[in-house]
């Protein structure tokens, strides 16, 4: 069986963990992260859970555009291209 | 009896559409929408259905125009059959719609598309297993090869009059089952009974869905259950609804597909090469650059073809009516319209719709709108904004119903405003015709550049004089795929029908006013009232005319202004600073009419009004500053 479990565990431990958790648009690429809180309106909010960033999920920051462009993240096998308004929205701690 | 093709975005639907519509397929419009939906009669088995290809949606929980069209289709038009189409390799997500899918009690097939692709990640699906947990058939297909499309088609005949089994096997947490419970209760004593399954409509009260009703009690129950989902869970309860489903996604994924090494995929070093910070706009500029040169080699290739021999038709066809006549003016009009439609605008149009739908098909323009999001959100402007910008450079019609894609009316409209300032084919034939062959090509190459700083100028001040915040771009960026030909072939033809209903006959109208208006001297009072104006702008009175009329067709104005002037050879009569000046007043001012009457679909009469106010003034503004410009540097 796939270890995708980890997807439901996350959200238990998510209290315990230590590090400190940050913005999705300072995140630098290459990095892994993990979504601790999606904090957009009700509409973004919801078009990010259907593209799979939502709590708990894991990511992988590909790319981040300069000028203030948008970030490139790897969500559960789909690329995402978020705005850097929006990614500063997201919330999330990395995971070595 | 109505299929319905259901997806999400770039989960090869419309190549399957396509695999068994052939070109036989129509277009129309959503009831009460300018959301535009496929729809083809296709005969199955003995049996004659509609196939209508809905467009892609993420869930039944609609965040754009498009989607909720989708959604409104399902619930109201009692489809006999959906489709549901999976990208095999996002499986664990797309189960999410299939999910909400079922619950609409409709018979329903489930393709899995893309197996090839899951393959090469590492993703090993039993579909079986897939079709046993779900109980609804599975079938597993390779569309863009034709594979297993003809076994989908069989398995949904099969699964007709069968609505899916009670979803209830398929267990929700019991605390959230127990308030669903409870709200289909609640709709199941209420007086007025719904078509919809009282579970789906249960849910969806739950999730706070608008687009679904209820009577007032039954609403307020709703309302409570809601309050208690949130108070026990800590979260809004449509978040909570969410994640059930995501859950249950996960757990059908992970009962049914075995995950193993991936191969390794070429594909990411060329998307990390074409995003790159640096390469990555080195590319996109060789790209566009590429692609309008070969667009215009092309076109130009195919306008000397066509002009030519559609010139030698109507000369004869002219031949055969008295010059001089009422009828031969309405004649020459009527031909000059088919002339500019067919010999001009097409041949550049075609080419460009198909290297568009190249690069669509191919998933590059999500990685454009990703590349200028930052430039443009700088400006005040929505990334996405860039796409209907670039079709504009073909046709500013398709470009103005193409700013659909975009979330809020502001960015809409602001894209909707931009992309008819860029030229299009018709203007920049104007160009080439003009400032490219009296100046040179770069001066023609200098129109387009100051063109592209206005439309940047224009976006800046426009979102300062509509200031909100856009929101923030959330796009996926689709893996790289080789196109399909019939694929594009629909999407070139379904643009160009856009024109060739909409504009074409405006344009052979626009010529035959035109044609009527030299026949009666109707210019002259034109010309008279257009004095203060070619006077500002230092040009003949002589081309007031031309300007008037640019408003019908664009391209016109080039044709009119040959005739106006009395002469072929431009140069003999106007200076080269006139010619530039008036070129640059043709390229900015009015949209065309088609353009107009398409802007008014979109974006209503007002911000119309405003769109060719705002025009007019720019591309007077524009034309006096060149004159002074130009002035003390061409006239020696």
């Amino acid at each position: 069986m796939p270890s995708l479990t980890k997807i439901s565990s996350n959200r238990t431990s998510k209290l315990t963990e230590p590090s400190p958790a940050h913005t999705l648009d300072k995140v630098r690429a290459g990095q892994s992260v993990k979504v601790v809180e999606t904090a957009a309106g009700q509409a973004a909010t919801l078009q990010l859970a259907q593209l799979g960033i939502r709590a708990g999920a894991t990511l992988v920051v590909r790319r981040s555009a300069p000028l203030g462009g948008p970030i490139l993240v790897e969500s559960s096998g789909s690329t995402v291209a978020i705005g850097r308004g929006m990614a500063r929205k997201v919330l999330v701690q990395s995971l070595e | 009896m109505k299929i319905a093709l259901v997806g999400q975005p770039n989960c090869g639907k419309s190549t399957i559409f396509n695999s068994v519509a052939g070109y036989r397929t129509a277009t129309g419009n959503f009831p009460g929408t300018t959301v535009q939906l496929a729809w083809s009669r296709v005969r199955l088995d003995h049996q004659v259905a509609d196939l209508v290809d809905l467009p892609g949606i993420y869930s039944l929980v609609s965040t754009n125009p498009a989607e909720s069209a989708a959604k409104k289709f399902l619930l109201s038009e009692n489809p006999s059959l959906i489709i549901n189409v999976l990208d095999a390799s996002l499986l664990s997500r797309s189960l999410e719609l299939t999910l909400e899918l079922r619950e609409l009690g409709i018979p329903m097939v489930v393709c899995l598309n893309m197996m090839d692709e899951a393959q090469r990640r590492g993703t090993k699906i039993s579909s079986q297993q897939l079709a046993a947990l779900l109980a609804l058939p599975v079938v597993e297909v390779i569309a863009y090869r034709g594979v297993g499309v003809r076994e989908l088609f069989r398995e949904g005949l099969r699964a007709l009059n069968q609505p899916p089994a009670p979803a209830e096997f398929i267990a929700w947490h019991r605390d959230i089952e127990n308030v669903v419970r409870q709200v289909e209760r609640e709709l199941e004593s209420s007086p007025n009974a719904q078509e919809l399954p009282s579970r789906f409509l249960a849910i969806k009260l739950l999730e706070n869905d608008q687009d679904v009703s209820a009577a007032p009690e039954v609403l307020s129950a709703a309302r409570r259950l809601r309050a208690e989902l949130e108070r026990t869970h800590g979260r809004p309860a449509e978040s909570v609804v969410m994640s059930e489903r995501h859950d249950l996604a996960m757990r059908l994924f992970e009962e049914s597909a075995t995950l193993t090494r991936p191969l390794s995929d070429p594909r990411a070093a060329l998307d990390n090469l074409l995003t790159h910070p640096l390469w990555g706009y080195v590319f996109l500029m060789a790209i566009l650059v590429g692609f309008f040169w070969a667009v215009f080699g092309f076109g130009s290739l195919l306008e000397r073809e066509i002009s030519g021999k559609i010139g030698l038709l109507s000369a004869s066809l002219l031949a055969g009516v008295p010059a001089g006549g009422l009828a031969h003016a309405v004649l020459a009009g009527l031909l000059d319209g088919v002339q500019g439609g067919a010999g001009i605008v097409l041949p550049y149009l075609v080419p460009f719709l198909f290297g568009l739908a190249f690069l669509e098909d191919v998933g590059y323009l999500p990685r454009v709108a990703y590349l200028m999001d930052g430039l443009l959100h700088r400006i005040g402007l929505h990334g996405t904004s860039m796409l209907p910008i670039i079709l504009g450079y073909g046709c500013s019609v398709p470009a103005c119903l193409a700013t659909r894609i975009l979330p809020s009316r502001r960015d809409r409209f602001l894209a909707s405003v931009l992309a008819t300032l860029v030229p299009c084919s018709a203007r920049s034939t104007v160009i080439f015709a003009l400032v490219a062959f009296y100046l040179g090509p770069m001066w023609a190459l200098g129109i387009f550049c100051f063109n592209a700083l206005v439309v940047i100028f224009s976006g800046w001040m426009l979102a300062r004089l509509w200031p909100e915040i856009s929101p923030g771009m959330i796009l996926e960026v689709p893996r790289y795929q080789w196109p399909v030909l019939s694929v594009m072939a629909r999407k070139v033809w379904m643009r160009l029908r856009e024109f060739v209903v909409l504009s074409w006959p405006l344009l052979i109208g626009g010529s035959l006013v035109l044609g009527l208006a030299a026949y009666w001297n109707l210019d002259r009072y034109a010309n008279l009232l257009l004095s203060p104006l070619t006077a500002l702008l230092g040009l003949p009175a002589t081309v007031g005319t031309t300007l008037v009329f640019g408003v019908l067709r664009k391209e016109l104005a080039l044709i009119m202004l040959t005739q106006a002037l009395g002469t072929n050879s431009v140069s003999t009569v106007l200076s080269a600073t006139q010619i530039v000046v008036f070129t640059i007043f043709i390229t900015f001012y009015i949209p065309c009419l088609a353009t107009l009457v398409a802007l008014v679909k979109e974006i209503g009469k007002k911000m119309t009004a405003f769109a060719a106010a705002y025009t007019l003034i720019l591309a007077t503004l524009m034309g006096l500053l060149a004159r002074l410009i130009l002035t003390p540097i061409l006239s020696r």
